[in-house]
């Protein structure tokens, strides 16, 4: 498991945790103290990013998320978080 | 003029966030003014329990461990010392952006500071800060059609449990360069300098929150009990606090 916490810009905790297999993200976990409505639409996310590799991410992330409210945190900064998991684990292979 | 119910009912932590999960679902204008007997923490939809909560501390002290079905952060529910709102009816009572709504609906816990003679400040995303310090937070969800906002307001909460069972992510300290929990949460009790009682606070709270219209004490109906006693066992169960 990998995993990394940010701060984001409007003061919320994200945390985003992934098993990856050959560079796939196998499981993704996105926890944290900000807001999302309707909330179901976070463990949609989490269960279409599987299988997903980093080039995936961006218009995963954005077509999960379409027509849902994210409050405290933005989509950017989950696929920012995400990303920058994917690369360094890459980099450390 | 919208007429509102005003419920002064209150239990423990499973109870109370039954009873709030069944309001949203009927929908009725209802100001619910409540502590959480015996004290409890909180935590957002999204919060992982581990990550947020001194389990060895609130096990020590047999303080429960609820997961709320709004997002947000932790709270420690102090029964001597804070009171808890909440906010239910459709949406169209509500301004229709998120933010918004949740500012508007903080109007209520500003007022009911002013009460006091003091000035506190609402600070996005959903927080309420009295000199610069958090005094109280809300969180927000939407479900068929009817909103539920549900908040705090610490009048005499004690501080020092509260920094043991809550874990403040290091992020947000290193970010803010504060370490002692008195630098960033505050009472009532703390700014007045003497100690604010449960029905001072409650008083206010009504007060404050008299500019959403008419408000009328009133009971839950039959079908909102049946409905909360049925979600009673969610909030009772490892599953659902346990989920994250």
């Amino acid at each position: 498991m990998m995993g990394k916490t940010v701060r984001s810009r409007e003061g919320k905790t994200l945390k985003v945790e992934i098993e990856s297999t050959e560079n796939k993200i196998s499981k993704i976990a996105i926890s944290g103290d900000f807001m999302a409505f309707p909330p179901k639409v976070i463990e949609e996310l989490e269960s279409s990013l599987q299988g997903k590799v980093i080039e995936e991410v961006g218009a995963t992330v954005m077509k999960a998320l379409r027509g849902a409210q994210l409050l405290g945190i933005t989509a950017e900064e989950i696929v920012e978080t995400i990303k920058e998991i994917l690369s360094s684990h890459r980099h450390a292979h | 003029m919208v007429k509102w119910r005003l419920l002064r009912l209150e239990g423990d932590a499973a109870f109370n966030m039954a009873v709030d999960e069944a309001l949203l679902m009927s929908g009725v204008p209802t100001l619910r003014l409540y502590r959480f007997r015996p004290s409890a923490v909180t935590i957002g939809y999204f919060q992982k329990v581990g990550d947020s909560v001194n389990l060895d501390e609130t096990s020590r002290l047999g303080v429960d461990v609820i997961r709320r079905v709004t997002g947000g952060g932790s709270v420690y529910h102090d029964e001597n010392g804070e009171i808890t709102y909440s906010v239910t009816g459709p949406l169209e009572l509500f301004p229709r952006n998120i933010q918004d709504s949740i500012r508007y609906i903080c109007e209520g816990i500003l007022r009911a500071i002013e009460a006091f003679g003091l000035k506190a400040e609402f600070q996005p995303v959903n927080d309420i800060l009295l000199a610069g310090k958090k005094i109280s937070g809300s969180a927000q969800t939407r479900e068929g059609g009817n909103l539920l906002q549900h908040g705090t307001l610490m009048y005499d909460t004690d501080l020092e449990t509260l920094a043991k069972v809550l874990k403040a992510p290091k992020e947000k300290l290193v970010d803010k360069g504060i370490s002692s929990i008195y630098e960033r949460v505050t009472t009532l009790s703390i700014e007045l300098g003497r100690k604010v009682s449960f029905d001072e606070a409650l008083n206010s709270m009504i007060e404050g929150f008299s500019f959403l219209g008419d408000i009328e004490e009133g009971e839950l109906t039959e079908e909102e009990w049946k409905l909360a006693k049925q979600l009673e066992g969610k909030y009772r169960s490892r599953r659902w606090n346990f989920r994250r």
